[in-house]
């Protein structure tokens, strides 16, 4: 579970969140677009820990993000949009260093290593070096490594940029499946089939504001538009408003 | 071809005004800080030589013979210095993201020339900060005019330009070689690295010969007969330098007559000049497969290149400081550009010990070295920090920066930024300590110093080594560059030039207390106390910085 109280975030005199609540439910797939700009990237990072909002608090599980990082921060898994690594480490070092931080033993870091490897079909690729590696490659590697403690919240941030077709249908399953388990997922896109497709709940963000939210079909019919529309049209419809 | 020639000319200036354009106060105190150390240092060049020309002179058997050698060195340095860093530029020019616009097309012109002429030269300007202060130095030793001093100031340009356009020179035979054989065998064998391999091999043979030369057997003998003897006898045995014909006529321009020198200098400008259209005319055949292999790493598109694999390392240890350890040494292993960076570092300490040990080994033979006169040793302590600050420069100064687009992956996960740091402490100091500590303890056997005052030296240096390492860290995790995480531009910032000052002139402070530390021997443990109090002072410093740490801006992707 997810829930963001009066949170706010300034830099320097510029207010990018605006005393933002929301609340994500334990098994809920919870997408967020929005215009370029409108702080969803700035959010993400307060909900990673990377950045400490200026005002409010973050609740991960019940646990503080501000309060208590390290706690909180071992059971989440993160997704990047931009996968870079360091050249130096291959795939396979990559993704033990990984497990190393979030202190796996090593026979059950193998274990889940093997296992995600085949499944993306990287078996093979893993002792090559980092620069060495496609877009594509490098955005699996990542996604491997946001999995590979058995995190029960993910934050994902533009999930399908360079993968082929059978991948992102594979990582479509993936992330479905992490949710009917009981896991939690806040996804920024602009991608906006995915989130059509596998959100279970979706949220438009504007200015460091949530200006709508609720199933895709909710946000149809608040915008008075029919439910076949894709929520291209919807989402365009809210900003036009 | 005319509007992109005056884009070219207008695009340093257009640098310099963007540059300008936002937070003009801190760039402009930015710059004044990287000019007045520019300034220190040469300051510091110039009292030592004028010091030691003055030294010399006191001698009246050696002061001719000694001058000569001097100025015999300085050309065989400048050459070296400008050989070395040509190959280096070349090698890893194309990668440098200011010159991608203009090697971006293989069609070779002037434009490209002067671009790869200008990326060269770029970085020689700081050997002005070398050159002039010893060229004054020696011009006001000898009372020579300014025109004399414009004669050799001309010279040694002229010799810096022949050095790179022969570093660039061998660059290009060595890819030429691999070609050859590459034919030879039928298959493609021209790679960077190879092309290095060989430029080390050529360059470990030229060293030791010019080692054999210009550092000779014998100094007694080397320096024997009077005046005029002991200059031809000099002048035969150093005749093999490459750097002979323009260090003499250097030293006729400096210590003899001006108009001695001015047909040569006109000679040499010439020449020089020759040899770089020379080089243009060389390039203008091969620039194409030049241009691939710089661009792309390989001569010819080869499709059966196969992604070379290597063996894993798997982070065994539970501990997240032992990880970030294994982590650090990984990738300093992995990056051949960082290692060789540290082999140069090695080399040139380790020759400054290898000078100790034939001057003392060669004054053995004549009966027991007494009488080594005290600044030695502060002096060995000082050169060995130096070292030390020029690593930390490199790489630990720019350790945060460096990893602002993976931060990602450490910010997201369960450990603190402190433990990070601490890992970085330990494995720095640790490294550094492990290649500073025999060649500091060389010296100080083969200057036959007492064991006692030895000891507390080298407690101080590692001390120092500790201290230097973590105003590294602390300047890095209190002001991460969000733009940048090359060491060279991180280097001159001004974080990066407030390290340089602090690392610096705290070296000097460290080795001239040492130095009166000798006599009065209480000030060592007033020294020890407060180096062990400035390293808790910044460790406490570091811990709040990395409380405060948010990965903002662009330090993640």
């Amino acid at each position: 579970m997810i829930e963001l109280k009066g949170v706010s975030k300034k830099f320097k005199n510029k207010t990018v969140i605006h005393n933002l609540d929301l609340t994500i439910k334990k098994g809920e797939f919870y997408a967020l677009i929005g215009p370029n700009g409108a702080g969803k990237s700035t959010l993400i990072k307060l909900l990673t820990g990377l950045l400490k909002p200026t005002e409010g608090d973050i609740l991960l599980d019940g646990v503080s993000i501000v309060d208590e990082p390290q706690n909180a921060k071992s059971f989440i898994g993160y997704i990047p949009d931009e996968p870079t690594i360091w050249d130096g480490m291959t795939g396979f070092e990559f993704l033990n260093f990984v497990g190393a931080l979030y202190n796996l033993p090593v026979d059950e870091r193998m274990r889940n290593i093997r296992k995600l490897l085949k499944l993306y079909k990287l078996t093979g690729t893993e002792n090559q070096l980092y620069q060495d590696y496609s877009r594509g490659y490098k955005q699996k590697y990542s996604i491997i490594a946001a999995l590979l403690h058995d995190p029960a919240i993910l934050f994902i941030d533009e999930p399908i940029v360079g993968l082929d077709p059978i991948s992102i249908d594979l990582t479509k399953h993936i992330f479905d499946t992490f949710v009917k388990e009981g896991g939690t997922i806040l996804m920024v896109t602009h991608t906006l089939f995915v989130a059509q497709e596998l959100a279970s709940r979706i949220g438009i963000f504007e200015k460091g504001k949530i200006i709508a939210e609720g199933t895709y079909e909710e946000l149809a019919n608040k915008a008075h538009l029919p439910t076949k529309t894709s929520l291209d049209a919807v989402y365009k419809n809210y900003l036009d408003k | 071809m005319s509007d992109s020639f005056g884009l070219f000319l207008s695009y340093p200036g257009q640098v310099i005004k963007r540059y300008l354009s936002r937070e003009r106060f801190t760039r402009v105190f930015t710059i004044s800080l990287f000019l007045i150390i520019i300034a220190l240092v040469a300051a510091a060049i110039y009292a030592i030589t004028f010091g030691g020309l003055t030294f010399i002179s006191n001698n009246s058997e050696l002061q001719n013979g000694l001058q000569f050698y001097i100025i015999q060195l300085f050309g065989l340095l400048i050459f070296v210095l400008g050989f070395v860093n040509s190959i280096l530029i070349i090698a890893s020019g194309f990668a440098r993201r200011n010159y991608q616009w203009i090697a971006i097309t293989p069609s070779f012109s002037i434009l490209a020339f002067i671009q790869l002429f200008q990326l060269l030269t770029s970085s020689l300007w700081i050997f002005l900060a070398i050159i002039t202060p010893v060229l004054l130095a020696v011009g006001n030793f000898t009372g020579i005019s300014w025109f004399g001093f414009i004669l050799s100031f001309l010279l040694t340009i002229a010799l810096i330009i022949t050095a790179s356009v022969t570093g660039t020179f061998s660059y290009l035979v060595s890819i030429y070689i691999l070609q050859g054989l590459s034919q030879l065998l039928k298959r493609n064998i021209v790679t960077q690295s190879r092309a290095i391999v060989i430029l080390i091999i050529f360059s470990i043979f030229v060293a030791i010969g010019l080692w054999r030369t210009a550092i000779p057997q014998d100094f007694v003998q080397f320096f024997d007969g009077s005046s005029v003897e002991q200059i031809d006898s000099l002048r035969e045995k150093l005749i093999l330098l490459p750097t002979f014909g323009i260090s003499q006529i250097l030293h006729n321009v400096l210590f003899d007559s001006t108009s001695f020198g001015v047909r040569y200098v006109i000679i040499l400008v010439f020449l020089s000049f020759t040899v770089l259209i020379a080089l243009y005319g060389l390039l203008r055949i091969q620039y194409l497969s030049i241009w691939q292999l710089l661009q792309e790493g390989n001569y010819v598109a080869d499709k059966n290149v196969v992604t070379p694999n290597y063996k894993p390392y798997n982070f065994p240890s539970s501990s997240i400081v032992h990880t970030i350890i294994d982590k650090e040494l990984l990738l300093i292993w992995r990056d051949k550009k960082n290692l060789l960076w540290l082999l140069i570092v090695i080399a040139l300490w380790g020759t400054q010990t290898a000078v100790s040990w034939r001057v003392t080994s060669n004054a053995a033979t004549y009966g027991p070295v007494e009488n080594i006169p005290n600044f030695v040793y502060p002096l060995i302590l000082a050169i060995g920090l130096y070292f030390i600050s020029a690593l930390a420069l490199r790489f630990v100064f720019p350790t945060f920066s460096a990893e602002r687009k993976v931060a990602w992956i450490l910010g997201v996960a369960p450990i603190s930024l402190w433990n990070i740091a601490v890992g970085k402490l330990l494995i720095y100091t640790g490294l550094f300590t492990l290649i500073g500590s025999p060649l500091l303890i060389a010296n100080f056997v083969l200057l036959n110093f007492e064991f006692f005052p030895a000891v507390i030296y080298w407690i101080i240096f590692g001390l120092s080594v500790i201290l230097i390492v973590q105003l590294a860290i602390f300047l890095s995790v209190r002001y991460p560059n969000r733009f940048s995480s090359d060491p060279e531009t991180l280097s001159t910032t001004l974080p990066g030039l407030a390290f340089t000052t602090l690392a610096l002139g705290g070296s000097l402070i460290i080795s001239y207390i040492m130095y009166l530390a000798l006599t009065t021997i209480d000030l060592a443990t007033l020294l020890i106390l407060l180096i062990t109090l400035l390293s808790l002072l910044f460790t406490s410093l570091t811990y709040r910085a990395t409380e405060k740490f948010e990965y903002s801006g662009e330090i993640i992707a």
